[in-house]
């Protein structure tokens, strides 16, 4: 013991060279430059977008910018900011329905037996695949026919074409979670409700998470479905909005640009605010041996 | 408080018998140990109890009361999961405290109550962690203290302290026990590790594919095992198996074995008066003695050349080649024997326990007392 005692807290380091790992070789150079040119691609486009957004005379090239707020005010007209506030709308009651009903599928699909569960699956993955538009006629016949051609039936269809793949993403979710624990919280007593807000729930966030903002992104960004089954000018979302700058004589680059950006921050916004439950994934470490 | 009974429960897995009709009476307030091999039953047997598991025949009751369709919340059973089956996502406090807040248990002692399981199990100072966070051991002793803080009518623990070294194991084999004694709740306790098994059970079962071949204190289990499989799987090194010929002769049965021969009382032994003529005969490691460290109650020899030595530090294990067979026998750990060696044991013939080859069942003990034992 003693000898321990009189020695240095830190020990003294060998003189020689640490070993370090070679940072560069040619397969890294290659990788990288393939990269950097693949991401100019799409670095270009995001470039314009914020040149022509605040250019004078914005066209389709790539330019230095006559600086100009302009372009946002026109963006900005109550007729635009009523066109974001209908998206905002569309998308938010289209992603809580679909993800409720995702969650709860999902849920059931883990964990319950169902007949046929491995066809029905399949038919799930498959209907996640089919564009919704091959659909648009008859539901517009049916919409027409029951008067349901305004923003909140719009919204649910919205939602329910993107519960397919939603189910998908939450089921492997709640997949990974044991069964162990569930059966533990059973055995302490706790209400199925307690099971799913407490245990389920907060693990199958991450799943939740991605299977949301695409639910929302789904809706955000749709055109047709809106377009065709929104009948009142008023109601209609941004996306739609849009296509109206373009529609004149000559195209306002500028506006569209403004547009653009503003439209893009809900979503921008919306990923900044679920990073944290992306982070929160692996989160089942130290559950069971 | 409670007792428990399994009476005719089989459990079937698609078409894998896990358990074939099982019969197993557990008193109000007894610790029983289960012991078994891996794979054996002892984890479906206790989901049965907990109610996770619905057998496919049978029925199960506690106190009385029919609860084969009852749901595990309804049964008041507290379980410690063979995986842990922690909440990845809440910290140790949570961990501990969950249950108690979906009981709607009062909040103003939860702290305490936290507390003091934390210190049973040794968690103080990792309380706010999260599992991911802490060593398997640590782990376990969350999952252990997870049960201990409440006070159910049956405690189920699944190989809890399995993962814990040496010292901490015997300190919670006290605590456990103690735990235990104090409250007086039945409980259910499946183990791999010998010593454990015989220092804290009432009673323990030994489980073999599926069926319990005897339920007995555990001096009894050691003295009398019910069969052949008790008799290896209890002890540690297992007991030798030899085979021998049986004779009666008037009073006593002469047996031949290992190239001696040598006699022992009859009603001692044999219960019936028909016997087989090819017997296996067991003696313990511990029965079979170095000449030199024998007590003179000994007086049969056998002899043979050392193959192996295994020492444990208190005592050595000799393995002896007694004509072609193989025999464990335990030595001081100063006796000075080296492989090659020849060797000469002694025994008492008092010591033998006599099998029937083919069932494996013991020719000493009846069948009507092992049920006796059971309680039933
Ligand atoms: N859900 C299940 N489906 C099919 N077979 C199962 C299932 N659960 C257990 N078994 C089988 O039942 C038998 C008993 O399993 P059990 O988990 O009770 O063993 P155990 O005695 O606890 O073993 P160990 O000591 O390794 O924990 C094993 O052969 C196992 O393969
Ligand atoms: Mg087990």
């Amino acid at each position: 013991m003693s000898t321990y005692a009189f020695q240095h807290l830190t020990p003294q380091l060998p003189s020689t060279e640490p070993i370090r790992v070679k940072r560069w070789s040619l397969t890294k150079v290659i990788s990288n430059t393939t990269l950097l040119v693949i991401g100019a691609f799409f670095l270009l486009p995001m470039l314009w977008l914020f040149a022509a957004s605040v250019d004078t005379s914005a066209s389709w090239q790539l330019r230095v910018p006559d600086f100009t707020t302009r372009n946002y005010l026109l963006a900005l007209q109550p007729d635009y900011t009523r066109a974001l506030v209908n998206s905002l709308i569309l998308s938010l009651i289209a992603t809580v329905v679909a993800t409720v009903a995702a969650f709860l599928a999902a849920y059931s699909f883990s964990r319950q037996h169902i007949p046929w569960k491995g066809p029905i699956l399949l038919t799930i993955l498959f209907l996640s695949g089919v564009p919704i538009s091959i659909l648009i006629v008859p539901i517009y016949k049916m919409f027409s026919y029951v008067g349901w051609l305004s923003i909140f039936p719009t919204a649910v269809i919205l939602g329910v074409t993107a519960l397919p793949f939603e189910i998908y993403l939450i089921k492997n979710a709640v997949d990974a979670i044991p069964l162990d624990l569930e059966e533990a919280a059973h055995i302490e007593k706790a209400s199925t409700w307690k099971i799913l807000s407490r245990i389920v729930i907060p693990l199958t966030m991450p799943g939740i998470a991605s299977a949301a903002i695409f639910g929302f992104v789904n809706a955000w960004g749709s055109f047709l479905i809106p377009l065709v089954l929104i009948s009142r000018a008023a109601e209609q979302p941004g996306p739609v909005r849009m296509y109206g700058f373009m529609n004149s004589v000559a195209i306002n680059y500028g506006a569209v640009a403004a547009f653009s950006i503003l439209y893009s921050l809900p979503v921008v916004i919306l990923y900044l605010l679920m990073s944290r439950s992306f982070r929160a994934g692996f989160v089942l470490g130290g559950a069971v041996r | 408080m409670a007792s428990v009974s399994f009476e005719g429960v089989w459990k079937v897995f698609n078409t894998f018998v896990a358990i074939p009709n099982l019969d197993l009476n557990i008193k109000d307030g007894e610790f029983i140990v289960f012991v078994g091999p891996s794979g054996c039953g002892k984890t479906t047997t206790l989901r049965m109890l907990a109610g996770l598991e619905t057998p496919t025949y049978g029925s199960i009751r506690i106190d009385d009361e029919d609860v084969t369709l009852t749901p595990p919340g309804r049964r008041d059973i507290a379980m410690v999961f063979q995986s842990y089956a922690l909440y990845p996502h809440m910290s140790v406090r949570s961990n501990l405290s969950f249950g108690p807040e979906v009981r709607k248990e009062s909040r103003s002692d939860l702290n305490n109550r936290v507390e003091k399981v934390a210190n049973l199990v040794g968690l103080h100072g990792l309380l706010d962690r999260k599992p991911a966070e802490l060593s398997g051991g640590q782990r376990q002793r969350v999952a252990l203290g997870r049960a201990l803080i409440r006070e159910p009518r049956i405690f189920l623990l699944d190989e809890p302290l399995s993962n814990l070294d040496a010292g901490l194991r015997t300190h919670m084999r006290a605590e456990i026990a103690d735990l235990q004694r104090r409250l007086g709740v039945t409980t259910v306790y499946v183990t791999h590790d010998q010593v454990e098994a015989m220092t804290m059970g009432h009673r323990i079962a030994v489980f073999d594919r599926g069926r319990i071949l005897q339920v007995d204190t555990p001096a009894q289990l050691y003295r009398n095992p019910a069969n052949k499989f008790v008799g290896t799987f209890i002890g540690s090194p297992g007991m030798n198996i030899l085979p021998a010929e049986l004779a009666r002769d008037g009073a006593l049965g002469r047996i031949k074995c290992l190239g001696s021969v040598f006699s022992v009382p009859a009603e001692r032994f044999f219960t019936s008066t028909d016997l087989p003529s090819r017997v296996e005969l067991g003696i313990r490691p511990d029965d079979l003695h170095w000449t030199k460290d024998a007590p003179s109650r000994c007086r049969e020899h056998i002899f043979g050349t050392v193959r192996a030595t295994e020492t444990t530090g208190s005592e050595t294990f000799v393995l002896v080649d007694v004509d072609g067979v193989e025999v464990n026998a335990r030595f001081p750990s100063f006796a000075d024997i080296r492989i090659g060696q020849k060797a000469d044991l002694v025994f008492d013939p008092n010591d033998l326990h006599f099998f029937e080859p083919e069932s494996g069942n013991t020719l000493r003990t009846e069948p009507a007392r092992i049920l006796e034992q059971q309680g039933v």
